[in-house]
This record gives C-alpha cells, sequence and structure tokens, in this order.
C-alpha cells in the first residue's frame, strides 16, 4: 500500500491510498470532502496525461455524486463515511462511491423537464443529469449484509465509467 | 471564486472567475443574485475566466435568468472555455439561456 501521492491530505479526506494500482479514498460528511478528494484524484491520474476534457468530466462527476451523497444521504453532521475507489483501464476511468446513509438510487429519479420558458423554469435538479450525460456507464447497487450480519452496514454503491478518448499513456507510477 | 460588475451602455456585465463548483457557488451566489436582479438590467455574464463549471453554478445562472425575465430583462453568458462548454452542451443549457462566444455577440442578444 502506498500513500497517494498528493502529499498532505486535506480535511476533506480521511485517508487516501493507492492499493494495487487503485486509489482509495475515504472521505469525511463534509462538503471539504469535494476539493480535497478531487485533489488527491487530480495527482493519482496525472501521469496518465489525460485530456482536458476527460479530466473536467471526471471533476463534474466526481463533484455531483460527492455532494449529492453529503446533502441527501446523511443526516447534517452525522459522523457518516464515504469511500471512493478510483482506477483507470485502457478504455476509461472508473469509480466506485460506497456510503452508508439512507438507500438513494440515482437512476431512479426521473430525467427533468425541459426547461421551458424563463418565468417557469423548474431550479435545480440538474446534477444527476450531468451524471448520466457525462458518464458512459452508471449502476447502482445497494448492498446488504449476508444472512443479516449485523456488523455490515448497508451501503448504497453507485458505479460510475468515462470512457476515454483514446488509450491513456502508461507511465512509471500509474497501472493502466 | 470572485465576481466583478461594471456596465458597458446600459449593459450590466458580470466577470466571473474561479470554479464555479459548489464551494464558488457559496461564496458568490447572494452577491451575484443581489447585484444582478437588484438593477434588473439587460446583463452578459463573462465566463472567460470560468474554470469548472457544475450543477448549482448552472442552477445559480437559471435563477438569475428567471428573476430577470420577471423584470423584463435578457441575460446572455459568452466566452466559456471548451471544458465549460462541454458542460453547457450536456444540459442543454442554451434552450433558456443565450450563449455568445464574443461579448460583442452577447451584447447583441440581449438588446436585440
Amino acid at each position: 500500500m502506498a500513500p497517494a501521492g498528493h502529499g498532505s491530505v486535506g480535511t476533506g479526506v480521511r485517508s487516501a491510498d493507492v492499493v494495487d494500482g487503485v486509489l482509495r479514498l475515504t472521505l469525511n460528511n463534509t462538503l471539504d470532502a469535494i476539493d480535497d478528494g478531487r485533489l488527491e484524484i487530480l495527482a493519482f491520474l496525472t501521469p496518465a496525461d489525460l485530456t482536458d476534457r476527460i479530466i473536467n468530466r471526471l471533476e463534474v462527476v466526481f463533484e455531483e455524486l460527492v455532494a449529492n451523497a453529503v446533502r441527501h444521504s446523511f443526516g447534517r453532521g452525522a459522523p457518516h463515511t464515504l469511500t471512493v475507489a478510483v482506477s483507470l483501464a485502457p478504455d476509461r476511468i472508473a469509480m466506485v462511491f460506497e456510503d452508508d446513509g439512507a438507500p438513494f438510487d440515482p437512476l431512479a429519479v426521473a430525467e427533468p423537464e425541459p426547461f421551458g420558458s424563463p418565468e417557469t423554469v423548474r431550479l435545480g435538479g440538474l446534477g444527476l443529469p450531468l451524471i448520466r450525460r457525462l458518464s458512459s456507464e452508471v449502476r447502482y447497487e445497494r448492498l446488504r449484509g449476508v444472512g443479516g450480519d449485523k456488523r455490515f452496514e448497508p451501503r448504497n454503491r453507485v458505479s460510475v465509467a468515462i470512457a476515454l478518448e483514446a488509450p491513456p499513456q502508461a507511465r512509471p507510477g500509474l497501472t493502466v | 471564486m470572485q465576481l466583478r460588475f461594471d456596465e458597458i451602455g446600459e449593459v450590466l456585465r458580470v466577470s466571473l472567475q474561479g470554479r464555479l463548483d459548489s464551494a464558488g457557488v457559496d461564496v458568490i451566489e447572494t452577491q451575484f443574485q443581489a447585484g444582478v436582479v437588484a438593477k434588473g438590467k439587460n446583463t452578459v455574464v463573462d465566463l472567460t475566466e470560468v474554470t469548472f463549471l457544475a450543477s448549482l453554478g448552472i442552477r445559480m445562472i437559471i435563477a438569475a435568468t428567471r428573476s430577470l425575465s420577471f423584470k423584463g430583462a435578457k441575460i446572455a453568458l459568452f466566452g466559456a472555455i471548451p471544458a465549460v462548454m462541454d458542460i453547457i452542451d450536456a444540459v442543454a443549457l442554451d434552450d433558456i439561456v443565450p450563449i455568445a462566444a464574443t461579448q460583442a455577440d452577447a451584447i447583441a442578444l440581449v438588446t436585440g
């Protein structure tokens, strides 16, 4: 296990480690987790020399999923945990988010209505559509302990993939 | 995240600088809405120095568009870099907020 490359872990990140080529982040239940987690991911992916477009899409999807978990799955200030695993394959970046908050399936939320007129437009509700439109794959599972295992807290797992336009550069320090 | 207001003739220009993410919107939203809506003028928003846009930033812009429309004023955006334009396109924001490449085009959209 190696520490992630960002160096000093910010207040929103409880831990950041690279295990078998996968960046594993444990985030606090705060909005600081968005920016601090983002910096850890960027440091992890720097050797891959990804395009600005892919990095931007990754950052938006990460921001929307973490913000959604902090704002909606968790009670305010409750000591919940959000983990994110980030890995790179030749054709995509994969991120797996797990949280122990209230059940929430982002795929079950209907697509918003068209904007309509400025006077009648509905505010908000754009985060989940952004996740779906920027990702090449989104899956949701509700994980439960086998046989009523009380040691296993039920969790939400959201797996997203972002397709790469071209295979990433394989450079020392990053397993592709 | 920073913002600056100035006027170009009868048009209000709002120049944004930084990341329009959750943290950035928290910093400027009150000032942005108060500055734009209180004046009730045709407005152009300079996105040239916005490096990141997520859903809360889009929400802030749509809220201003709605408030201005009740005052009979228009708003347009200009200068978005490709990464920001990718997100604008993903939510079809131009269905409700006109998007221009240049300041001159944006001013033409709100005054035409």
